[in-house]
C-alpha cells in the first residue's frame, strides 16, 4: 500500500498510508484504537475501496481483483460474527466449500487442536469460541496470506499459545501474515516486522530490534561525584540526579560513559527500552511525546 | 424479599424501553374492537337482519371455528361476538412477546448479566415483566368497557367484555412466563407460548363448531367465551382462567429459581459437519430464510382455504352491508371476492421478498458477510444468494397461497376446475411482487442506509392507496402506479401476456441496477 487515503465524510481515516509486507514474513500491524488499522485491513481486503494511492497484494488490485485474491488469502476479523442457528462445524465446513474445498484431515486437526466443539450451535458459543470458529477456517484453507485482526481477542492463554504455534508452522510453510494486536507478547514471540500505525499514517516500520533503537536507552549509575553538565552532553535526551544516583536516556553511550567513568562509577545499570515503553511511546499521540520518542 | 429486590425500578424500565410497542398493539387493540363495535349498528341496523346473520353464522362450521357462536341478536350481541377471535390473539401474541422480551431474550442478548451487576432479584425479570404485561391487558380491558359503555351499550356487559378479553392476555401472559423459563432461546419460548395458544384456540373451536360443549371446557378460551357478554353475562367462568393465569405465573416462577441463561428444555446440538448441500451463498441463504418461508406458506396456505370456504357467506355479508358492497359484485360475488383477497394478499406477502432480500443489509452490519465476502465469492454471488431466496421463496408461497384457495374452492363449490385458476391467479401476481423485491436490491445497492425504511414505505403507500381508492376518497386512476394493477387479474379479468412481461422486465431492470450500485460501494457496518 502506498499513500492511501481514505475518508468517511468529514474524517480522514486513513491519510497517506504506507505498507509493505515480505512474502513469508509475519507483520505485525501496531496502533491505538481508532488509528485506522482496521481500515487499512478492509481496504486490503477489497471491502471499502481506497480514495487515493496505490494498492496491490499478492499482484492483484484488491478491489478489481477481490474474488481471485481472496482466493489466495484468508481473513480473521477481531470480532467473528456467526450465523446463530447453524453450528460450528457448519459454518467451518461451508466457508472451506466458499473457497472451493479444503482437506478435511486438517480441518478435524485444527478442530481437535483449538478444543472446538463443532456441534454446538453458534448462538451457544462465547467469544473466545466464536474467535476459534473464525481461526479454523482461515487456517484450514490454503492461504499464501492470513490477514488477522486482533485474532486472539477472548482466547484463553492456552489457546493464545496454540495460536501462537500455528502461526509459526504457517511462517515455516513460507506463507505470510498480516497480523494485527495489542499483546505484545504475541508481538514479540511472532513479528519479525512491525509497523506502527497512528491518525491514519504509518509512523514507524522496521524489525523490534530497529524499533528499540529509536527510543532512549535508560542509564542509571550510582558515582563518587557527579559530573555537572551532564545534560549537555550529545546523545543524552535527559537527566535525573539524586544525590550520588544519576539516571540518564541516552541514543548513544559514546561521550556518556567516559563522562560518568569521570565521576567514578560504584554502580552501573543500563537497560534497553522494554516493550511496553516502547508502545507508549509510540501510542501517544501528544506530538511531544512523539518527537521524544525518536 | 431479595428475590424481587429493584421490581419498581425494572418496572419502569421494561416501560420506558417499550412505551412505543405497548402503545402500538394494545392501542390496536382498544381502536379495533371499539371501532368494529362501532360500525355493527350501521351494518345490520334492523332486527331481522341481525337474526339472519346470527342464524347464518350459528350454523356456519367455519365460522363457529374462527370465531364462536353468537350468543344475542342484539347490536351489543353482534359486536361481542365480532371482536372475540381477533383481538385474543392479538392480546395473545403482544402479552408473549412482552414477556418473553423481558425475560429470555435479555439472558440472550446478555443485558440480564448486565442488570444482574445492579441489585435485581432473581425473580425481577420475570415479576416486573409479567406485571406490565397484565398491567397493559388491564388498561387495554378498561378501555374497551369504557369505550363500549360510551357507544351506548349496557354498561354491565361491556364490563364483561373488557374482563374476558384482559383475562385473554392475562392467560396467555401466565403461559410465556412458563415457557420463557423452559426453553432456553427467545425464540423457542414465543414458538411455544404460540403452539400453547393455537393449541387452546383450536380446541375451542372444534368444540363449537362441532357442537361439543363439554369439549370447550378443556380450553381455556372455551371458559371465556361462555361469560357470553350483553347475553348471559356470567362472570364465574372467568374463575377459573383467573386462577389458572395464576397457577401458570406461579409455576414460573418455581422455575425461575435456576442458573441465568439455562433452560429447562436443552438447547439442541446440531450437526458437527455441515451436509453436502450447503456450500454456497445460495444454498446458504436458502437455509437462513427456510423456517419463514415455509412459516409463511403454511399460514398462507391456511388463509387461502378459510378464505375460499367463507368466500360465499363473506360476499352475501359485504353486499349487503352497503358501505362496501362494491368489493363484491359482478357475476359471480364469491369469486369477485376472492379476487380481491388474491389482489390484496399479493402486497402483503411481498413483505417476505423484501425481507428476504433485506437480510443482505443485516448481513453487512452484523459482520457475517464479511466471511464470504472476504472467501472468494464476489459481492453478485453473494448477493444472489438472498435474491434468488426471495424470488424463489415468494413463488412459493404464492403457489401455496394458490393451492388452499383452490382447495378451499373446490371443497366448497365440488368444482376441482376451480384449483388451477386459482393458482394460476396468484402466480400471475409475481411480476408485482418481484418488482417491489427488486426496489429493495436496488436501494440495497446504492443507499443500504435507507433500504428497509424506504422499501417498507413503498409498499404502504401502495396499500394505503388501495385503501384511501376503496373508501372512495381518490380517483381509481392514481392506483395505475402500482405494479399490483398492471399485472392480469385472472379470476375476474382476462389474461394478457405483455403486461406481464413488461412488469417482469422493470423488476429484472432494478435487480440489475442493483447489482451496478453494489459492485461500486463501500461495505459498511453502520
Amino acid at each position: 500500500m502506498s499513500s492511501v487515503v481514505k475518508s468517511f465524510g468529514r474524517t480522514r481515516a486513513l491519510d497517506g498510508l504506507d505498507l509493505q509486507i515480505e512474502q513469508g514474513t509475519v507483520h505485525g500491524f501496531l496502533g491505538p484504537n481508532g488509528a485506522g488499522k482496521t481500515t487499512a485491513i478492509r481496504i486490503l481486503l477489497g471491502l471499502l475501496r481506497a480514495d487515493g494511492g496505490r494498492c496491490e497484494v499478492l499482484g492483484l488490485d484488491p478491489w478489481e481483483d477481490a474474488t481471485r485474491l481472496h482466493r489466495k488469502l484468508a481473513y480473521v476479523p477481531g470480532d467473528v460474527a456467526l450465523w446463530p442457528n447453524l453450528t460450528g462445524g457448519e459454518i467451518i465446513d461451508l466457508m472451506g466449500r466458499f473457497r472451493g474445498g479444503f482437506d478435511p484431515a486438517r480441518r478435524d486437526a485444527l478442530v481437535e487442536r483449538f478444543e472446538l466443539d463443532p456441534s454446538k450451535k453458534a448462538r451457544t458459543y462465547s467469544k473466545g469460541n466464536r474467535q476459534k470458529v473464525g481461526l479454523i477456517a482461515a487456517l484450514a484453507a490454503d492461504a499464501e496470506l492470513l490477514v488477522l485482526d486482533e485474532p486472539t481477542s477472548g482466547l484463553d492463554p492456552l489457546m493464545e499459545a496454540v495460536f501462537k504455534q500455528t502461526i509459526a508452522e504457517v511462517k515455516r510453510d513460507g506463507r505470510s501474515v498480516l497480523l494485527s494486536s495489542h499483546i505484545l507478547s504475541e508481538v514479540e514471540e511472532l513479528c519479525d516486522r512491525v509497523s506502527i500505525i497512528r491518525a491514519g499514517r504509518v509512523v514507524e516500520s522496521g524489525s523490534l530490534g530497529e524499533l528499540r533503537h529509536l527510543t532512549a536507552t535508560s542509564v542509571t549509575a550510582t558515582l563518587t561525584t557527579v559530573p555537572p553538565h551532564l545534560a549537555q552532553l550529545p546523545g543524552v535526551t535527559s537527566v535525573e540526579v539524586d544525590g550520588h544516583r544519576v539516571r540518564l536516556r541516552v541514543d548513544s553511550f559514546d561521550a556518556v560513559l567516559g563522562e560518568l567513568e569521570r565521576g567514578g562509577i560504584q554502580a552501573l545499570t543500563v537497560a534497553p527500552p522494554t516493550l511496553e515503553e516502547l508502545f507508549m511511546r509510540f501510542y501517544d499521540t501528544t506530538p511531544a511525546a512523539a518527537e521524544n520518542g525518536r | 424479599m431479595d428475590v424481587l429486590a429493584g421490581c419498581a425500578p425494572f418496572v419502569r424500565l421494561v416501560l420506558r424501553r417499550d412505551r412505543l410497542r405497548l402503545a402500538l398493539w394494545h392501542g390496536i387493540a382498544v381502536l379495533l374492537a371499539v371501532g368494529i363495535a362501532a360500525s355493527i349498528g350501521a351494518t345490520y341496523p334492523t332486527e331481522a337482519a341481525r337474526a339472519g346473520y346470527a342464524e347464518q353464522i350459528n350454523s356456519s362450521p367455519a365460522e363457529l371455528f374462527m370465531i364462536g357462536r353468537i350468543d344475542a341478536d342484539t347490536v351489543p350481541g353482534l359486536a361481542a361476538w365480532r371482536v372475540q377471535g381477533f383481538i385474543v390473539l392479538l392480546l395473545g401474541i403482544a402479552s408473549a412477546s412482552t414477556v418473553v422480551r423481558h425475560t429470555r431474550a435479555a439472558e440472550e442478548d446478555g443485558y440480564r448479566e448486565f442488570m444482574g451487576s445492579a441489585v435485581v432479584g432473581r425473580l425481577t425479570p420475570l415479576t416486573g415483566s409479567a406485571i406490565v404485561a397484565v398491567g397493559a391487558n388491564l388498561v387495554t380491558g378498561a378501555a374497551i368497557a369504557v369505550g363500549c359503555t360510551a357507544l351506548g351499550f349496557p354498561p354491565a356487559g361491556s364490563s364483561w367484555m373488557g374482563a374476558q378479553l384482559f383475562a385473554a392476555g392475562a392467560f396467555m401472559t401466565g403461559v410465556a412466563a412458563v415457557t420463557a423459563m423452559l426453553a432456553a432461546t427467545s425464540r423457542g419460548a414465543t414458538g411455544l407460548a404460540v403452539v400453547v395458544m393455537a393449541a387452546c384456540y383450536v380446541v375451542r373451536g372444534t368444540a363449537d363448531a362441532a357442537r361439543l360443549p363439554g369439549l370447550a371446557w378443556a380450553s381455556p378460551y372455551g371458559w371465556l367465551s361462555s361469560v357470553e357478554p350483553y347475553a348471559a353475562d356470567d362472570g364465574r367462568p372467568l374463575l377459573p382462567a383467573l386462577a389458572l393465569t395464576a397457577g401458570l405465573l406461579a409455576a414460573a416462577a418455581r422455575l425461575a429459581v435456576r442458573d441465568v441463561g439455562a433452560g429447562l428444555l436443552p438447547g439442541r446440538s446440531g450437526r458437527p459437519r455441515a451436509r453436502r448441500g450447503l456450500h454456497g451463498p445460495v444454498s446458504l441463504a436458502l437455509r437462513l430464510e427456510l423456517g419463514t418461508s415455509a412459516a409463511w406458506s403454511l399460514a398462507l396456505l391456511a388463509f387461502g382455504a378459510l378464505v375460499a370456504t367463507l368466500a360465499d357467506s363473506t360476499a352475501r355479508q359485504l353486499r349487503d352491508s352497503g358501505a362496501l358492497s362494491g368489493l363484491a359484485d359482478g357475476p359471480d360475488p364469491a369469486l369477485g371476492f376472492i379476487a380481491l383477497v388474491v389482489y390484496v394478499f399479493a402486497q402483503v406477502a411481498t413483505v417476505f421478498g423484501i425481507q428476504a432480500v433485506l437480510r443482505l443489509r443485516g448481513e453487512e452490519t452484523s459482520g457475517r458477510a464479511e466471511n464470504v465476502l472476504t472467501a472468494p465469492v464476489s459481492r453478485i454471488r453473494w448477493a444472489a444468494g438472498s435474491v434468488v431466496t426471495a424470488l424463489a421463496g415468494t413463488a412459493v408461497n404464492q403457489l401455496a397461497f394458490g393451492l388452499g384457495l383452490g382447495l378451499g374452492y373446490a371443497a366448497m363449490t365440488g368444482d376441482p376446475g376451480g384449483l388451477l385458476l386459482m393458482v394460476a391467479a396468484t402466480l400471475v401476481e409475481l411480476p408485482a411482487i418481484w418488482v417491489l423485491t427488486a426496489i429493495a436490491v436496488l436501494l440495497h445497492g446504492w443507499a443500504p442506509r435507507v433500504a428497509a425504511p424506504v422499501s417498507y414505505t413503498v409498499l404502504g403507500v401502495l396499500l394505503l392507496l388501495e385503501l384511501l381508492v376503496e373508501l372512495g376518497h381518490l380517483d381509481g386512476e392514481v392506483l395505475r402506479i402500482s405494479p399490483y394493477t398492471q399485472v392480469p387479474q385472472l379470476l375476474t379479468g382476462t389474461p394478457e401476456l405483455a403486461p406481464v412481461l413488461v412488469v417482469t422486465a422493470l423488476a429484472a431492470a432494478l435487480t440489475v441496477g442493483g447489482a451496478l450500485g453494489l459492485q461500486r460501494r463501500d461495505l459498511t457496518r453502520t
